[in-house]
Order: C-alpha cells, then sequence, then structure tokens
C-alpha cells in the first residue's frame, strides 16, 4: 500500500508514503491523500522516507495539503525524503511553502511554530 | 556511437510504467548514475505523460517514439509525437510574484525537467514534435 496512516488524532495527521510517485501511483492515492491530510484540518506530517521517485503530480498532490492548511493556519512537514526526491522537491522550490526535515523531533516541533 | 534504446509507446497513460520498465532496464549496468537514472524518469514520466495527456483531441490512438542513447558523458533522450504543436522550451517560468502553492498547478513538471536537465531542445518537424534532452550520465 503507497499510503500507510501512522497517526491521526487531534494533534496530527501523520502518513507514510512509499513506491514510486510517478503520474500513475500519485493519480492513485489522491483521494485517500486528501482525507487523511487537508481534509482533517490538523498539522500534517508525511513521511517519505519509503518514496524512492516523485513527479510533479505526487509534488502538487503534497501541495493540496499545503493550500487546504494555509488558511487554517497548519503546516505540512515531509519527513526523510532520499536524496534525489529532495533534490527534485527544492528544485520546485517545495521548501518555500513546507518544512523539509530529517529528524523527527525538529520537523514536529516546526509543525508547532507559529 | 552509443548504445541506443528505440521504443514506441501508445498515447495511454498505463504506457508510462511500461516505458519507465523497459528504460530502466536498458539503463541498467550502463554506468549511468543514479541521478542520471532519475532525472531520465522524471523527464520521461513529465513529457510523455503531458504529450499523453494533453498532446491529443480526437480521441484517437497514437503513437510516441522514444530514443534513449548512452553518450559518453550523457543519457541523450529523443521524443517524438504526432499531437497538437507544443514546445516545453517557451512553457514560461512559473510567476514568483504568487504564493508557490498557488502557481503550480500547471507547468510545474517542465518547468522541473528543465531545470534538473543539462539541456532541451525542440523542433516542430512537419506535423510532429521531436523533443531531445541531454541529462549528465
Amino acid at each position: 500500500m503507497p499510503l500507510s496512516v501512522v497517526k491521526l488524532d487531534n494533534e496530527l495527521s501523520h502518513i507514510a508514503l512509499s513506491g514510486r510517485m510517478d503520474s500513475v501511483e500519485a493519480k492513485e492515492i489522491e483521494a485517500e491523500f486528501r482525507k487523511c491530510t487537508g481534509d482533517r484540518g490538523r498539522p500534517v506530517l508525511i513521511d517519505l522516507s519509503g518514496v524512492s521517485f516523485m513527479s510533479s503530480l505526487g509534488m502538487r498532490i503534497i501541495l493540496t495539503a499545503v493550500r487546504a492548511l494555509k488558511p487554517l493556519g497548519a503546516k505540512v512537514a515531509v519527513l526523510k525524503p532520499a536524496p534525489l526526491v529532495e533534490e527534485a522537491m527544492r528544485a520546485a522550490s517545495l521548501e518555500q511553502v513546507l518544512v523539509i526535515e530529517h529528524d523527527l523531533g525538529r520537523a514536529l516541533a516546526a509543525l508547532k511554530s507559529g | 556511437m552509443g548504445e541506443m534504446l528505440t521504443i514506441a509507446i501508445r498515447n495511454e497513460v498505463r504506457e508510462i510504467r511500461r516505458l519507465m520498465e523497459i528504460v530502466n532496464g536498458f539503463l541498467a549496468g550502463k554506468e549511468v548514475s543514479e541521478r542520471g537514472v532519475y532525472v531520465t524518469n522524471l523527464a520521461l514520466d513529465e513529457l510523455v505523460g503531458n504529450i499523453i495527456k494533453y498532446g491529443y483531441t480526437d480521441g484517437q490512438g497514437h503513437e510516441i517514439g522514444v530514443d534513449v542513447r548512452i553518450e559518453a558523458g550523457h543519457v541523450v533522450i529523443r521524443i517524438e509525437d504526432d499531437g497538437r504543436e507544443f514546445n516545453p522550451c517557451n512553457v514560461p517560468e512559473p510567476d514568483n510574484t504568487k504564493p508557490i502553492e498557488e502557481r503550480m498547478p500547471g507547468g510545474l513538471g517542465i518547468f522541473l525537467v528543465r531545470k534538473l536537465v543539462e539541456s532541451l531542445e525542440y523542433e516542430r518537424r512537419g506535423d510532429r514534435n521531436v523533443v531531445v534532452l541531454r541529462i549528465p550520465r
């Protein structure tokens, strides 16, 4: 399963993605992703350590959570992206609108900070 | 002249996965860096995906040609299609005056490809689009 729930509570929506987030796979998880992230109205933590590849569609899906949460003042963080996934995300300037972290504690702290 | 893979796919989204499997099988053992493989995957996913999704309006089946050539320092990709004219070099840069989450819906994939490949060239040849990308090996 490319999307798995780690924890969904009143404080956080914590999920993990895995495999290839290419045009085909990203489209298939889009509805489930929205349900587990932006629709819940809580800060979002996405573990990307199991993702080997991410297309722009995968990035746009993550941005749906950023868009949904921005009016609520809640943030999105991605945790432990592989080096090439991170390079592509930074090439798209995603670090301007979400937190990219490799340490769980720091990611959680960034989500709590205003 | 390096080794070359030539493949033709149909204009169906599920063909992208088949294309990737064939291309990645070809690149294995060719001393292409992890980054070279990754950027090749990204470029094909974005550009071929774009042709399949937006290149045709007639509802008919079409063939998209992809060549992947191994050169001394580069992976060179050539993509040829008979869809509507589309020059990826002309896609404007994202509007930096808007918040990123608002400016991303369209053009992000092409922008990413342009940023990560060494060069991207386009030619309209008759009724066909021909795109050539060079990716450091």
